[in-house]
């Protein structure tokens, strides 16, 4: 190697250099030491105690939560965190605390590096905020419900945003609610030349970028290595595409969106007939999941909605709250991942014999009908044959 | 007048009637919703929280190191103890209770060798040697009429002590309740100059606030009070030393900066095992170096009640304390209710 410098200029630099770091290290030394237990003292300011008390267990519960990831058992370690996290995100003013923004913004950073490497086989769900997801496969990865969240500020950052349209293939929406669909993040796809599937009548001067889907039947479509199917269902009287997503060898993952109408129970009831569902991503804080699970009767089900923020506390679901909830559904034998934002649950080798469904559109007398192994229904999963 | 009253009974009345509604009518109840019912919600996660809370400090129990999930555990408890929407609540009560009711029970656990130290609530402790079991500041906490610390429980551990020594007078430290409870037993009780004068023969009052050495033939202890001062304030500095087993410390609420002169030397004349400072004390690294014991087991921490939350001392305050003395190398064993250490020499 050439240098650029002579040696006696080099011995200089060195010398320079290691006074400098010398230098350095004993100030942070002194630093160090003007630490003293009355540093430790808030009398007198509650306010200052809190933000303080944040800062110190964010991180405790970040590292609990690394150390004990997603898995369908839970255990006492990753459930501590969770209920611990629960008390921090019902404290009324969370938004106070600058630990809170740190503690997503550091989670969602690695969830978005996790996001750069290959899935070898299976699916690979990452849990983003609120009920958004990234489900990526070895072939495509396609984000669901993305929302930054907060109210005054943003609890997804747009430096986390365009990590994520930068990460993944194409973005669907299921409902045009705030909590579910945000235009700020449906252009950022559009503009990255990515395209935005989302319910009829939202952001139409996003042009062609966005794609309006979902209508009174079933809808299939071929997305590069998926077929989606967009099952019509309705948040009260709005459209809520209910998304299956079956990506070819893979694995079949649903998302019910913010599903809640009455009268699509018909089809809901008996939709496990119609397509073989890995993992369904659902609404934990229903008072008719049990209906949805039954309806759907996934391998797996992975919860979504908790801890939406801008809602009050008494809404703010909670993480105990779910898994209480579903262990009173202990029953039905589907086994429940509870996620915290920016992580991952890998399905690789957790869902033994899973198959990617088969269903197919065929018009019979000019009426559109699902054949599926063999038999066929109706668009609203109402089998006929 | 008369109006006013019967108006304002009345609409007292509806109140208690609605708020009772209220808290009963959540119809999601057994699904874990709680849409409209803030207060239940905060309760069930309470309840949650507790329940998780203690079943991993049984599993991580009190050491010179604190592992991860202990850690967690306590900082979760600190949160949770400094929401006041859970002060006198079921779920707290029933998680003190719960974890009182453990030191009830592990008392009747013969101790072989060295000492067992059980912390209490607030700056209470028991320790227990071979011979002899004694309490310092117990108390039930919370107020006479609701206690903390329900009385079968406490008038059960009084049961299994032999003797009680208070600090000082305020009502965090000093119960006559639990004090009477020892004297009806036959058990001593050593108090700062001027408690509790001629209540009962077995509760004795320093005649003066000077060091006295009190010797416990029957139970092979001699109990030194040094003293101490919290402000103006009386203050007994209780160092016990079990003979041959090992010598403990606890300063009540020591805060007063002239003690310091004689508290630095204090290392000098006794050789303490154990140090029990409050968490709160100023000039902490001096207090502990003039005492210069072998281990910490700081008290005072998460006292509930009257105090607002800044001063309800957290775990994580007394650790990053601790943190912060990086030259003294005297581990702290920190400890929360129910919970106790077995300590040898």
């Amino acid at each position: 190697m050439k240098h650029i410098f002579s040696l006696p200029s080099r011995l200089v630099l060195t010398g320079m250099t290691f006074v400098i770091a010398s230098l350095m290290s004993v100030s942070a030394q002194r630093k160090q030491a003007t630490v003293s237990p009355d540093d430790y003292v808030y009398w007198g300011s509650a306010v200052a105690y809190l933000n303080a008390q944040a800062k110190v267990a964010y991180p405790l519960i970040d590292k609990m939560l690394e150390a004990n990831p997603p898995m369908a058992e839970v255990n006492n370690q990753r459930r501590l965190a969770l209920v611990t996290l629960d008390q921090f995100l019902h404290d009324a003013e969370y938004n106070r605390r600058t630990a809170f923004y740190s503690f997503v913004t550091d989670r969602m950073a690695r969830a978005t590096t996790k996001m750069e490497e290959r899935v070898p086989q299976g699916i690979r769900v990452f849990k983003l905020y609120n009920s958004g997801f990234v489900i990526k496969t070895r072939s495509m990865t396609v984000a669901v419900d993305v929302v930054p969240g907060g109210t005054s500020k943003a609890i997804l950052n747009d430096s986390i945003i365009m990590e994520l349209v930068d990460r993944c293939d194409l973005l669907l929406v299921t409902n045009s609610d705030s909590r579910h669909a945000n235009r700020s993040v449906a252009k950022s796809f559009v503009d990255a030349g990515k395209m935005v599937y989302a319910p009829a009548g939202l952001w139409t001067n996003l042009g062609e970028g966005v794609e309006a889907i979902g209508a009174d039947t079933v809808q299939t479509m071929t997305i590069d290595g998926m077929t989606l199917y967009v099952l019509p269902g309705h948040n009260g009287n709005a459209e809520n595409n209910v998304y299956v997503m079956d990506f070819k060898g893979s694995g079949v993952v649903a998302h019910t969106g913010a599903q809640d109408n009455e009268g699509d129970w018909a089809w809901i009831d008996k939709i496990h007939e119609q397509y073989k569902v890995d993992i369904l991503l659902t609404k934990g804080q229903s008072i008719q999941l049990e209906s949805m699970l039954r309806g759907f009767a996934p391998k797996m089900v992975i919860t979504s909605h908790e801890n939406e923020m801008e809602s009050g506390v008494d809404r703010r679901e909670s993480y105990w709250a779910t898994q209480k909830r579903m262990q009173s559904l202990a029953e039905l034998g589907i086994p429940n991942v509870v996620m915290t934002w920016g992580e991952v649950y890998d399905t690789t080798g957790s869902l033994s014999g899973s198959g990617s469904s088969s269903a197919s559109k065929k018009l019979i007398n000019g009426v559109l009908y699902i054949e599926r192994d063999g038999s066929v229904y109706t668009p609203a999963g109402i089998k006929v044959k | 007048m008369k109006t006013k009253i019967l108006t304002f009974l009345l609409l007292l009345s509806a109140t208690t009637f609605l708020t009772a509604q209220t808290a009963s009518e959540n119809p999601y109840a057994n699904n874990y919703i709680y849409w409209g019912y803030p207060t239940e919600y905060k309760a069930g996660q309470a309840t949650a929280a507790f329940t998780v809370i203690d079943t991993m400090l049984q599993t991580y129990r009190p050491g010179k190191e604190i592992p991860l999930p202990r850690e967690l555990a306590l900082v979760s408890l600190d949160q949770l103890l400094h929401d006041t929407d859970n002060d006198g609540t079921d779920p707290f009560y029933a998680f003190i209770n719960k974890r009182m009711l453990r030191v009830l029970e592990d008392l009747d656990r013969p101790v072989k060798k060295g000492l067992r130290i059980y912390k209490l609530y607030n700056d209470g402790f028991i320790i227990k040697s071979s011979k002899a079991t004694v309490a310092i500041d117990m108390i039930p906490g919370g107020s006479d009429s609701k206690p903390f610390i329900n009385d079968s429980i406490i008038f059960g551990i009084v049961g299994k002590c032999d003797a009680l020594f208070i600090s000082h007078f305020h009502p965090d430290h000093a119960n006559l309740r639990v004090a009477k409870a020892f004297a009806a037993n036959g058990k001593r009780v050593i108090a700062p100059k001027d408690l509790w004068v001629g209540v009962d023969s077995m509760i004795q009052p320093l005649a003066e606030h000077v060091e006295t050495d009190i010797e416990f033939e029957d139970l092979d202890l001699t109990l030194h009070v040094l003293p101490g001062h919290q402000d103006n304030v009386y203050n007994n500095i209780n160092v016990v030393e079990f003979h041959g087993v090992g010598t403990v410390a606890q300063t009540g609420d020591q805060w007063y900066c002239c003690d310091l002169d004689w508290i630095a030397n204090v290392y000098k004349r006794y050789d303490i095992d154990v140090l029990m400072p409050n968490c709160w004390i100023h000039d902490m690294e001096e207090h502990i170096r003039g005492f210069a014991p072998k281990m910490l087991i700081t008290g005072h921490e998460n006292e509930l009640g009257e105090h607002s939350i800044d001063h309800r001392e957290a775990y994580w305050i007394t650790m990053k304390k601790m943190e912060a003395m990086p030259n003294l190398n005297i581990p702290n064993v920190l400890m929360t209710w129910g919970e106790w250490y077995e300590y040898e020499r």
